[in-house]
């Protein structure tokens, strides 16, 4: 749980609008450290999902700057596949492609984009889908997977490129709830292990378990950030207290 | 409770009396009437293609006792005994040794000395048609046992085997036609279908803004610079005219706005999809062929070969891309775009992302919009015809000239094409099924 002080994400003062007037960012500005744990949490619509896909460009930034690994996301010259192998990322509705096995889904990104031999890559992906807890169903098709299986499957997807940072994007709220605490614990046992991750969740228990800090988010801006301790016994912001209190009621 | 109502319901079913008349029924029930119909059709068109003809040549002999060198006549009937009727009849005749042919009603195609040959045009069932033969002999003796040391012969066809026999050629051409249209179809399909997907470009207005105007200018002034230092070193060059100078300055300057993936295969679609199918092989077989075989015969020297075939199936091919391109479009953008995200936050290229994941399931999805367009193709090859390309529909008309007999073609070309279809949708429900498979 001790995270290093070298922050390998920097945002600083970034805007977004979507088309249609919407100002989903509004000047945010954060820092994550090497091996730091960070939970973003906010109503919906508080931009926090699209804080995530600005980290590794599935959105593009109007104004500021976002610096990953040194590497400044808005520099022309920077190859953004390189950057974004180097952050994995989570999806909601997990994302898996649905024409390739579970081994394939692992496997392909090794191969075309790591250039790792067939044999080599399929060595890594049994080994994470043996670290998420699923080596039976490596040559099973996503459809043929609950949920819970199909979202730690992408987890392994995303790991076997050896990211340095892992992102999350609401990774439990389309599971049912027995299937939560599955990929919950394969993401406790990454936290554990030292990786950089950012993760929108409301899952409290999570959040207090695994984060060095927890970010509340409303209307595209950051409100208040603490320790989960901090924040959740002692809110400084009114919109804060609102939002937790409906949350911790549930 | 739900066993025991299921159980006495089986048993009513049991007790029913059942005879032969009622499976028979019954089991003609669970086949949809349309198969039903259709496999009548095809019975009466089998009925129709295998019915055979039987035609007869037999000689009626008067009973005459001859001496040496003395003429007689007698008559040949060629009967058809059905149930078809005959065509292309050909009815030979050969003498026995010593017998001279002196004449015959009506007279024979080809008289020889080992053998006469007529031929009938067509003959209906139960018809016949009688042939008064005129011989005589060098030997004396009985007329009917002189004769019997040979018999006559007749070779015939049925109408049916005839068109079919005909048809042949038209259609192999037209199973060529449709292979490599559609080939070439679904490459342009697929390019055009990529580059409709790509994000449009901001339009011509954004060709006004300051910065595009600049680098537009700049680019302007290269090409300009560049063709008169060009046309000065090489003299073979035409020098620059003021007219030149325009269109060079302008596709300089509009060339990135306009030759944008988006802009170009969104045109081809448009004019290919614009234009009906007959003009567009009409257009590549009397406009386009000429004017590329005079540019090659001026440049080369020589002519070259650009047959009608060719340009038929560049008609067909570009025009069904046009479609085809459509089909890809809706294919792609069917694709969930969490799968385009999922690729490209594993660090994969748009190219590789589309080749990988995004393609591989839009594929699979356009497939039966895919094997319609196939099947349209098919129907459509017909409009090679117009040129000169001995097509299924070209065989047929060519047939139906000959003989006059409209029915008999038209029906055959029609029971072919559908054959051809039917061919096709086999081919393309079974590469589905197997795809299917694999995905699942």
């Amino acid at each position: 749980m001790s995270a290093s002080t070298r922050p390998i994400i920097q945002i600083r003062d970034v805007h977004k609008h979507f088309p249609g007037g919407v100002h989903a960012l509004r000047g945010v500005s954060l820092d994550v450290a090497a091996g730091e744990v960070v939970v973003i949490i906010g109503p919906s619509g508080s931009g926090k999902s699209t804080l995530l896909r600005c980290i590794n460009r599935l959105e593009a930034i109007d104004s500021g700057s976002i610096v990953v690994d040194g590497i400044p996301l808005t520099d022309k010259a920077a190859d953004i596949n390189k950057i974004r192998a180097e952050v994995g990322m989570v999806f909601q509705l997990f994302n898996l492609f649905p024409h390739l096995t579970a081994l394939e889904n692992i496997t392909l990104a090794q191969r075309v984009v790591r250039k790792r031999s067939e044999k080599e890559a399929r060595e890594i992906a049994m080994e994470l889908l043996r670290k998420v807890g699923i080596p039976d169903k490596a040559n099973v098709y996503p459809d043929k997977l609950s949920g819970g299986q199909q979202q730690r499957v992408a987890i392994a997807r995303a790991l076997a490129m050896q990211p340095k940072i892992m992102l999350f994007d609401e990774p439990t709220s389309a599971l049912d709830p027995e299937m939560i605490k599955e990929v919950l614990d394969v993401m406790l046992e990454l936290a554990s292990e030292g990786m950089t991750m950012v993760v929108v969740t409301h899952e409290m228990g999570f959040a207090r378990a695994a984060a060095h800090r927890i970010v509340f988010m409303d209307e595209g801006r950051i409100i208040e950030e603490n320790t989960p301790e901090g924040l959740y016994e002692n809110p400084k912001h009114e919109r804060t207290k609102q939002f937790l209190s409906r949350i911790l009621r549930q | 409770m739900t066993t025991s109502t299921r159980e006495s319901a089986g048993a009513v079913v049991a007790e029913r009396p059942r005879s032969l008349g009622g499976a028979l029924l019954s089991s003609l029930d669970s086949i949809p009437w349309w198969v039903l119909v259709l496999a009548g059709i095809g019975v009466l068109i089998l009925l129709f293609i295998l019915s055979p003809a039987r035609v007869q040549a037999t000689r009626k002999v008067p009973s005459l006792s001859l001496s040496a060198g003395r003429a007689f006549t007698y008559e040949l009937t060629v009967r058809n005994e059905g149930p078809a009727e005959a065509v292309n009849i050909a009815v030979r005749e050969v003498l026995p040794a010593g017998a001279r042919f002196v004449r015959a009603e009506p007279s024979p195609e080809k008289a020889e000395e080992t053998g006469l040959l007529w031929q009938i045009k067509a003959l209906r069932p139960g018809l016949s048609q009688t042939i008064q033969v005129t011989v005589s002999f060098a030997q004396a003796g009985s007329a009917e046992e002189l004769l019997a040391a040979t018999q006559p012969s007749v070779t015939w066809t049925t109408v049916s085997l005839d068109i079919l026999r005909f048809l042949g050629l038209g259609v192999q051409v037209t199973i060529s036609v449709t292979i490599y249209s559609f080939l070439l179809a679904v490459v342009m399909g697929l390019i055009a279908g990529l580059g409709r997907v790509t994000k449009p470009p901001a339009g011509l207005r954004s060709t006004l803004r300051p910065r595009y105007a600049v680098f537009g200018l700049l680019r302007v002034a290269v090409v300009l610079g560049g063709y008169t230092v060009l046309a000065r070193l090489w003299q073979a060059l035409p020098p620059v005219s003021a007219q030149s100078a325009l269109v060079l300055a302008l596709a300089a300057y509009f060339a990135p706005a306009v030759l944008h993936p988006y802009t170009v295969s969104t045109v081809y679609v448009e004019v290919f999809r614009g234009v009906p199918m007959l003009v567009q092989v009409l257009y590549l077989g009397f406009v386009v062929r000429p004017f590329i075989k005079g540019a090659l015969a001026q440049a080369l020297g020589h002519e070259v070969e650009f047959s009608e075939f060719a340009a038929a199936v560049v008609g067909l091919g570009l025009g069904y891309g046009a479609y085809i391109a459509e089909v890809f479009r809706a294919g792609i953008q069917s694709i969930h775009h969490g799968q385009m995200e999922a690729a490209r936050s594993l660090g994969m290229s748009y190219a590789q992302a589309m080749r990988y994941v995004i393609l591989p399931q839009a594929v699979r999805r356009v497939l039966p919009p895919l094997a319609n367009d196939g099947v349209a193709l098919l129907k459509d090859s017909s409009f090679v015809s117009v040129l000169s390309v001995a097509d299924l529909t070209r065989q047929g008309r060519l047939y139906m000239s000959r003989t006059y007999r409209a029915f008999e073609s038209w029906n055959m070309v029609a029971v072919s094409y559908l054959v051809l279809t039917f061919l096709f949708s086999g081919i393309a429900r079974a590469i589905e099924r197997r795809m299917s498979q694999s995905e699942r």
